[in-house]
């Protein structure tokens, strides 16, 4: 019985602490029992959780991602098909002044820097192949023009 | 310090590929937008979606992957002395692959200006 008294009186004591104020009002002050701090086990798996919420996320923004470039790529490649077959001529123009301004770079390089990109020969051929090739795409477009609108 | 000392022969041969390669950059964005004013606008708005849009992204962090492979593997002395015209000025293997990357940058920003060409037109 004295023992079971002693509990509980130790036990209020731990709970309320009585903290006297001037003015003779008193303020009961208790503790708060903490609760017990995660155990390791717990703690791991909290942060496998919250990981594997950000891996998939991650993965399906990169997924989104993708498809979106890939969708991009698509159309833009569906373009540039249609524009060949609207006009194979500029097609072959622009083919042509790309190829001749690449290969002047290069010639250029190899003249000031000692550069070799392409080998020097087959640049001076291919840019007056280049030249043929955006002549007779000029000629012809002129030709179809012509034909269009006959004077 | 003199002028001599900061013009060396290999910042001389940067500087004179920098201007190659604006020349070319220019030249290239005036094929695609055929005026000059348009090529550089073409040029600025292509370097800004170079970092911005996924295309550009991925296009760049692919270039910037495989310049730091070559440093990794030592593939930089390789290109440049494969691209060395005889037996050339020895030692420097700085502009031989300065030159691949940015011919290959100069490739992926020009695709990221058709791509930007095409959304802008398709919105008007």
């Amino acid at each position: 019985m004295a023992d079971d008294t002693y509990s509980e009186f130790k036990e209020e004591q731990k709970v309320v602490t009585v903290l006297p104020v001037t003015g003779g009002r008193v303020f009961r002050y208790r503790f708060r029992r903490q609760p017990p701090p995660p155990t390791y086990s717990e703690f791991k798996a909290t942060v496998e959780i919250a990981l594997q919420s950000a891996v998939e996320t991650i993965k399906q923004e990169m997924a989104t991602q993708h498809e979106q470039t890939r969708a991009e790529v698509r159309a833009s490649r569906k373009d540039v098909l249609a524009a060949i077959k609207e006009s194979p001529v500029e097609y072959v123009k622009i083919l042509a002044e790309f190829g001749a301004t690449f290969l002047i770079f290069c010639l250029a390089l190899h003249l000031l820097l000692k550069i070799e990109l392409v080998n020097t020969t087959f640049a001076v051929i291919m840019l007056i192949a280049c030249v043929v090739y955006w002549g007779m795409a000029r000629l012809k477009e002129r030709s179809a023009n012509s034909e269009k609108h006959p004077e | 310090m003199s002028f001599t000392d900061v013009f060396t022969p290999s910042v001389i041969r940067i500087l004179v590929f920098i201007v190659l390669y604006v020349i070319l950059a220019i030249v290239v964005a005036f094929l695609v937008e055929r005026s000059l004013v348009g090529a550089l606008k073409g040029l600025k708005l292509a370097l800004k979606a170079e970092f911005t849009t996924d295309a550009g992204k991925l296009n760049f962090f692919s270039i910037f992957f495989l310049t730091v492979l070559a440093l990794l593997f030592n593939l930089h002395a390789m290109v440049s002395d494969s691209l060395k015209v005889g037996q050339g000025e020895g030692g420097d293997h700085v502009l031989g692959p300065l030159v691949v990357v940015g011919i290959v940058f100069l490739g992926s920003v020009i695709c990221v200006l058709l791509f930007e060409r095409k959304k802008s037109s398709s919105k008007e």
